[in-house]
């Protein structure tokens, strides 16, 4: 009800202050003159808006109940919507040819006009000759606020929010430099059952640098055991592989596995997935969510 | 021949029954072209009596990619062959998101990316079927984050915006694979898996019999060692008579290629319980004594790819559920991996001999049209060449005597050093044939070289491509590097329509 409530009113903000001269200028000059603001009254986009989009863009709407491409189904909700200016993904990646081009909108309500500007909140909806997405939140452009700013500030801040998050989730993390590198016997969970996604576990010895959440540990030398998968299998595509000298900032798991060796209790942490080991220029950043800040 | 004949007929009956069948159906022993040697395929040609159409399903807007796309599956909608979904382990291209499956409206002239399946970024195994009617799409996933979780997701619209239900969630599962049945409007739904929670018997379907709620149903009723191989494949007949094939494990190398079925769709007590061998127990081993090799790595003498012991498939005759076909991959000698092909007429009963073998081949896929020809879709590495050949062998059915020899269509042709596998499996663990009518319509990947001599039948790329330079190019001309696609094909007679 909230999230109706607040896109009603930013939509009634948008018509009225939409300035009809903006709709004349050229898309480049239109990027480098405006400034993007929702106006004063509207609310922000409800938290998970930002964090949830996973295309994120100015656009300005074209035609309504329309599809940009024939195979994409058209309805009363669809939208043909230039493509004005990518702000996520960022780098765009597979995106980057859409830029200046048309796509469809799913929008998630009324409210607009052909011609009218917005930053759109989208997810992914198709990927063919051309681009679909759905609709997520909608913010009016202005000419006279400067919340192009604020919405890339708003996705660095739904950024700081999934780390946050993930450093929540872990229970050891620390700035380290891989120091040793030792297979397992294979005790994992699997525990000797024949599966082609079996992690086949590979322990590498971290030695800690700095530790910025999670137990201290009795060894002298404050070095840790951390399992990672060494299996070649599509189940571990994305997962860290550790290799000796590397450095890094290491979001560690409790493994619950038993390791091969007899060893201190430092050994019994793991990372399986993305996002687990990162640049350990991203200390300071992890030290500051941490904190709360 | 109906349940009640089957079950009255002795054993010595059923198996002159069986052999009759055989010369005149779904794959005589007497191979016209073959001298009668079953590792003798028909020269490779172009068909006369198949138009042949291989479609790349990389989209156009996704040209700049350049991912592992193995592993594909493919589901057509009975009802509509128009509408078709096609899978393979392909990333979300934004990173994040939802896993992405490939869609197609037209028949899979253009393909599209739709990621609804409800799982990170990507799916691990995946599998996918449409109902035989009302067109809900059914997904068996392992779901990521994770690397043994099963998901059973449907969608009644699978080129809509909104993600897949989850039906099923359960961890310690491998290698889901889906078939589906319609009866008075209901889905059954059929999901062959490895349970390792249920060691040492870990062959097993979840299973919607009624077309409401799921069970599980453990098919393996022999002893193990320590547990069954990962692939168990249902093959579900429209009169609700279901089969599923599975490798029990006896010993460390000693395998039997196992069939089961139910002749009321899973239903009951104790489902799939109607084949019973010599033994008494539930489940007619085909062949007893194989090895079926498991090795997970990348092996130079087989074209970068795994031994999984995945290579299994079994397909029913649509119009005579008593004529099922088995084909699977074991080790003989050297050879890493050898193909065979056998077939049943007496519902399982008695099994033919090998039909046919393919020597250092994997990824056997069958499908049964309406007609009853049955096709035989494999990958064979050529180690001489360093190459992964992708071919179907249409088999037709008798009409009358013998039937006609089976052809053999080459659909691809390409190198296997690269590129360099990023991961295994490297083209895939199973790829899919399937038939809606008298068409037949199947998926594998391969090496995405635009090379019009890798494509015997011809190709169709929709991402951008170079022929003449052959060279992958993104949508601002800049060259990509050559991976690994997943492409579509359909053979159609040559005078009907798809779906025909």
């Amino acid at each position: 009800m909230t999230n109706r409530i607040h896109t009603v009113g930013i939509t009634a903000a948008l018509s009225s202050s939409r300035p009809a001269v903006l709709l004349a200028l050229p898309a480049v000059l239109l990027i480098a003159l405006l400034t993007l603001a929702a106006p004063a009254a509207a609310q922000p986009p409800p938290p998970d808006a930002a964090q949830q989009a996973d295309v994120v863009f100015v656009g300005r709407v074209v035609e309504l109940a329309a599809v940009a491409d024939a195979d994409v189904p058209a309805s009363a909700t669809t939208a043909v919507v230039e493509l004005v200016d990518l702000m996520r993904p960022d780098p765009p990646g597979v995106l980057a040819d859409f830029v200046g081009r048309k796509v469809t909108v799913d929008l998630r309500d009324g409210g607009l006009a052909a011609g009218d500007l917005a930053i759109f909140f989208t997810r992914l909806w198709q990927l063919g000759d051309g681009l679909a997405v759905v609709e997520l939140e909608r913010r009016p452009v202005s000419a006279t606020a400067a919340a192009g700013d604020r919405a890339r500030a708003d996705l660095a801040a739904a950024d700081d929010r999934r780390l946050a998050q993930r450093l929540e989730a872990a229970e050891l993390v620390v700035v380290g430099k891989v120091v040793g590198m030792r297979t397992t016997a294979a005790v994992g969970p699997t525990d000797g059952r024949v599966t082609e996604h079996d992690p086949e576990w590979m322990e590498a010895v971290v030695e800690v640098q700095r530790r910025l959440k999670g137990p201290a540990t009795a060894a002298a030398d404050d070095q840790v055991v951390v399992r990672f998968p060494g299996s070649q299998d599509v189940a571990w595509r994305y997962a860290p592989r550790l290799e000796i000298g590397q450095e890094g900032l290491f979001l560690l798991d409790d493994s619950g596995l038993i390791s091969a060796t007899a060893g201190p209790s430092s050994e019994r942490w793991k990372v399986d997935e993305s996002g687990q080991v990162l640049d350990a220029d991203q200390a300071d950043r992890a030290a500051r969510l941490l904190r709360g800040q | 021949m109906s349940r009640i004949a089957r079950s009255a007929l002795a054993p010595a009956v059923a198996l002159a029954a069986t052999v009759a069948l055989l010369a005149a159906g779904c794959g005589s022993s007497r191979q016209a072209g073959d001298g009668g040697n079953p590792d003798s395929p028909a020269t490779p040609q172009t068909s006369a009596r198949w138009a042949v159409r291989v479609i790349d399903v990389i989209p156009r807007a996704l040209s700049a990619e350049s991912e592992q796309d193995s592993e594909p599956n493919l589901a057509v909608d009975p009802e509509n062959p128009r509408r078709i979904a096609a899978s393979a382990f392909t990333p979300n291209p934004l990173g994040n998101g939802n896993a992405p499956i490939f869609v197609s409206t037209d028949g899979g002239d253009t393909w599209r990316l739709n990621p609804i399946v409800v799982s990170q970024r990507m799916t691990g195994d995946i599998s996918v079927r449409f109902g035989r009617a009302g067109g809900a799409l059914y997904a068996g996933i392992l779901q990521r984050p994770g690397s043994l979780r099963l998901s059973i997701q449907s969608s009644d619209d699978f080129t809509g915006a909104g993600a897949m239900s989850e039906l099923v969630t359960r961890d310690d599962v491998d290698q889901p694979y889906l078939d589906t049945l319609t009866v008075d409007g209901g889905d059954r739904v059929y999901v062959g898996n490895n349970d390792l929670g249920s060691t040492p018997r870990t062959a097993t379907l979840d299973q919607r019999p009624d077309g409401v709620a799921f069970t599980t149903a453990r098919v393996e009723a022999r002893t193990t060692s320590a547990q069954d191989w990962p692939p168990v494949r249902p093959a579900a007949a429209a009169d609700g008579v279901v089969y599923a094939a599975f490798f029990g494990r006896r010993g460390a190398a000693d395998f039997e290629l196992v069939v089961v079925r139910d002749d009321d769709g899973g239903a009951g007590a104790a489902p799939f319980g109607d084949l019973r061998d010599s033994d008494g127990m539930p489940g007619v081993r085909v062949v007893s004594g194989i090895d079926v090799p498991f090795e997970n790595s990348s092996h130079a003498d087989f074209g970068q790819e795994r031994l999984a012991g995945s290579s299994l498939s079994i397909a029913v005759d649509p119009a005579d559920s008593d004529r099922v076909c088995v084909a699977w991959g074991d080790r003989r000698g050297s050879v890493p991996l050898t193909l065979h092909l056998r077939c049943s007429a007496d519902a399982g009963a008695t099994w033919s001999a090998d039909l046919r073998t393919v020597s250092s081949a994997a990824n056997p896929a069958l499908a049964v049209d309406d007609d009853g020809t049955l096709g035989f879709l494999y990958q064979r590495y050529d180690a001489g060449r360093d190459r992964w050949i992708t071919e179907i062998e249409m088999r037709p059915a008798a009409s009358g005597g013998d039937a006609p020899p089976p052809e053999v269509l080459v659909l691809a042709d390409v190198p296997a050093d690269r590129p360099t596998a990023r991961f295994l499996p490297y083209i895939g663990d199973y790829l899919h044939l399937s038939a809606v009518g008298t068409t037949f319509y199947g998926i594998f990947s391969a090496n995405n070289t635009p090379n019009r001599d890798h494509f015997p039948q011809g190709v169709t790329f929709q991402r951008q491509a170079d022929f003449g330079g052959r060279r992958l190019l993104d949508l601002s001309g800049r060259r990509v590097d050559v991976s690994i696609d997943p492409f579509f094909f359909v053979l159609q007679r040559e005078d009907e329509e798809p779906g025909g």
